[in-house]
């Protein structure tokens, strides 16, 4: 086994750590806004890691860019509708309460 | 100036295109029409009049948003992993320096990359914003960030300062 194929697997159980706890952070997290914290930033970065351990496998510059790419339009989709969901919440949350949403 | 936009949004599709397909002959063809409809969508989404993000500004800031992202994934995953689950989760009301909408979904976008905190959209010259641990808020820090996704744009941003009317 390379030391590509070490930093490979290392990239890739990372990544799938970070996955692991945003799932977690969705289960364990109070409220709507709360968990979307947890599917958006850590399941971006785990996805970054998953994608450099793919561009690292296949390692040439035109796949790594395609990855990059596919990442880059991932984290953009996710900002964009955690946006419009975290908006609803904070819509239904001052509704119901006048505060907000805290638990 | 008109058509240099133009010509510079097609040119970057084009670039998406080939990127994302590996350049290859077959799918050059589906390339012909999805450019110049995805330039033609961009125009009516954001006419070439709107102020203009600098791209190169952009690339400049793209090592802190990736050590943001980094440091953002990291935290949220501590607080998960922590079977005392330290959060405190509220909402702010952050004001912002600048009415354009674009610079407000860009920044909300950050904002969202950020450890702790999460856009819930902009509008009114102010912007919600949920926090895991609402001690932490820092209206500095926010401020900081709207100055660095504003100086991302061309000199037409500064119109619609909320300073200017």
């Amino acid at each position: 086994m390379s030391w590509i194929d070490l930093a490979v697997l290392a990239l890739l159980g990372t990544g799938l750590a970070f996955y692991g706890a945003g799932s977690l952070g969705l289960l364990r997290f109070p409220d709507t806004a709360s968990r979307l914290h947890a599917l958006t930033k850590a399941d971006n970065l785990g996805l970054g890691l998953v994608a450099l351990a793919a561009a690292l496998h296949w390692g040439s510059l035109a796949v790594a860019a395609k990855i990059a790419l596919v990442w880059l339009f991932a984290v953009i989709a996710a900002g964009i509708t955690s946006q419009l969901l975290a908006r609803q919440a904070r819509l239904d949350g001052t509704r119901s309460h006048p505060d907000g949403d805290r638990p | 100036m008109r058509l240099a936009s133009v010509l510079n949004r097609s040119v970057i599709f084009a670039l998406l295109w080939v990127t994302l397909t590996g350049g290859a002959a077959d799918a050059l063809i589906y390339g012909g029409v999805a450019v110049p409809a995805a330039t033609l969508l961009s125009l009516r989404l954001y006419p070439v009049d709107q102020p203009g993000v600098v791209l190169w500004r952009v690339a400049g800031f793209m090592p802190r948003f990736l050590a943001q992202a980094f440091m953002g994934g990291l935290d949220v995953a501590r607080r998960a992993l922590d079977p005392r689950l330290p959060i405190a989760p509220g909402w702010v009301r952050a004001e912002l320096t600048n009415r354009n909408e674009a610079a407000g979904v860009l920044l909300g976008g950050v904002v969202s990359i950020l450890p702790g905190s999460l856009a819930a959209g902009s509008g009114d010259a102010a912007m919600d914003v949920h926090l895991l641990n609402v001690t932490g808020y820092s209206a500095d820090r926010m401020q900081a960030d709207e100055r660095r996704i504003l100086g991302l744009f061309d000199r037409r941003i500064d119109s619609q300062d909320v300073a200017n009317g």
